[in-house]
């Protein structure tokens, strides 16, 4: 079971690392206000949903807890994602403006899905398993399915009003 | 491996491609990085959670392999992880290409082709979650729905991806 884990986190980061560093560009992966608003953010709601430094621990609180760190990353990122697009909107007019409002809106997304798919999920799944009463209609259960989708619509709807800001500037 | 499945498998396929040639050429939807990175990201997903030997059983469990009832509900599960890995390393694979656009922008005519091929990932994900892991997933809810019979708890809890 650890050697598939380690093989299949191999796999992942070597290929995400790989489509990143295709085009040399590793700075454009780096923003500060995204990595505080998602990891900082979800971190804050698992304290306050707690269960992280108390000594011992059941299977059950921790299938909990990792349940609420998927809902943490899911929400914080639309969250970012929202407030960026928001900044964007108010600064259309001047196009060279909208940059670092729309690398945060992109970044917290790409954020909060990675944490998504190599922290929460795998152990949600770990515990899941164990307690085979994952039946149930939980909360981070649709977040798999929409929050995807969901931020998939925000970024792209960022980048339509980069284009209509960036032709109305073309054609001034 | 029934013939309700080849023939919906073969339809579904058919009439995506049909489609696509109708609208636009087929050249612009073939782009191997991008196959490769949403096909093995995604079974790399499926690996952080699940062993060799859970994916290779939740194939024949899908095709009317023997098994408990609590095996079957692992594969379900499994499956469903499946259709959402896809998905995830879609959207992953499209926020980079997105941003990747984002040092283009001082040209205009390259911002169209680069956004283009940044959504091919998604399109990848979306139809290789639906071309398998989805109607496994549903196969093997059948089986177990039909097996024992949905037992009360579980009709209370509430269809979700499966109705009875």
């Amino acid at each position: 079971m650890a050697h598939t884990r380690i093989i299949g986190y191999i796999i992942v980061i070597g290929l995400i690392l790989m489509a990143i560093l295709m085009d040399g560009l590793v700075l454009l992966f780096v923003n500060l206000p995204s990595f505080m608003i998602v990891l900082g953010g979800t971190f804050a709601i698992a304290l306050i949903s707690g269960g992280i430094f108390t000594r011992r621990r059941s299977l059950e609180s921790n299938q909990c807890l990792w349940q609420n760190i998927t809902s943490g990353f899911v929400l914080t990122s639309l969250l970012g994602t929202s407030s960026g697009v928001i900044g964007m909107l108010f600064k259309m007019n001047d196009p060279s403006q909208i940059g670092s409002s729309m690398a945060f809106a992109i970044l917290s997304c790409f954020t909060g899905l990675l944490g998504l798919g190599l922290i929460s999920l795998p152990m949600e799944d770990h515990y899941n398993k164990k307690l085979t009463n994952y039946t149930e209609l939980s909360m981070s259960r649709i977040a798999w399915f929409g929050f995807p989708i969901l931020s998939f619509l925000f970024v792209l709807s960022s980048f339509l009003i980069m284009l209509t800001a960036v032709a109305k500037h073309l054609a001034e | 491996m029934n013939a309700f499945f080849i023939a919906g498998e073969l339809l579904f396929i058919g009439l995506v491609l049909l489609a696509m040639i109708i609208v636009v050429p087929l050249g612009y939807f073939i782009d191997f990085p991008r196959l490769f990175f949403v096909l093995g990201g995604g079974f790399g997903l499926l690996l952080t959670s699940f062993s060799f030997e859970e994916c290779r059983g939740a194939v024949s469990h899908a095709f009317g392999g023997a098994a408990k009832k609590d095996e079957l509900r692992r594969s379900a599960y499994l499956w469903e992880c499946g259709v959402r890995s896809f998905v995830l390393m879609g959207t992953v694979g499209t926020v980079i290409g997105l941003v990747q656009t984002l040092a283009r922008l001082s040209d205009p005519k390259q911002i169209g082709p680069a956004i283009a091929v940044a959504l091919l990932t998604l399109i990848y994900g979306i139809f290789f979650s639906v071309i398998f892991p989805l109607p496994a997933h549903f196969m093997i809810k059948k089986r177990i729905a039909t097996k024992a019979g949905p037992d009360k708890s579980e009709r209370e809890r509430g269809p979700w991806l499966i109705q009875e």
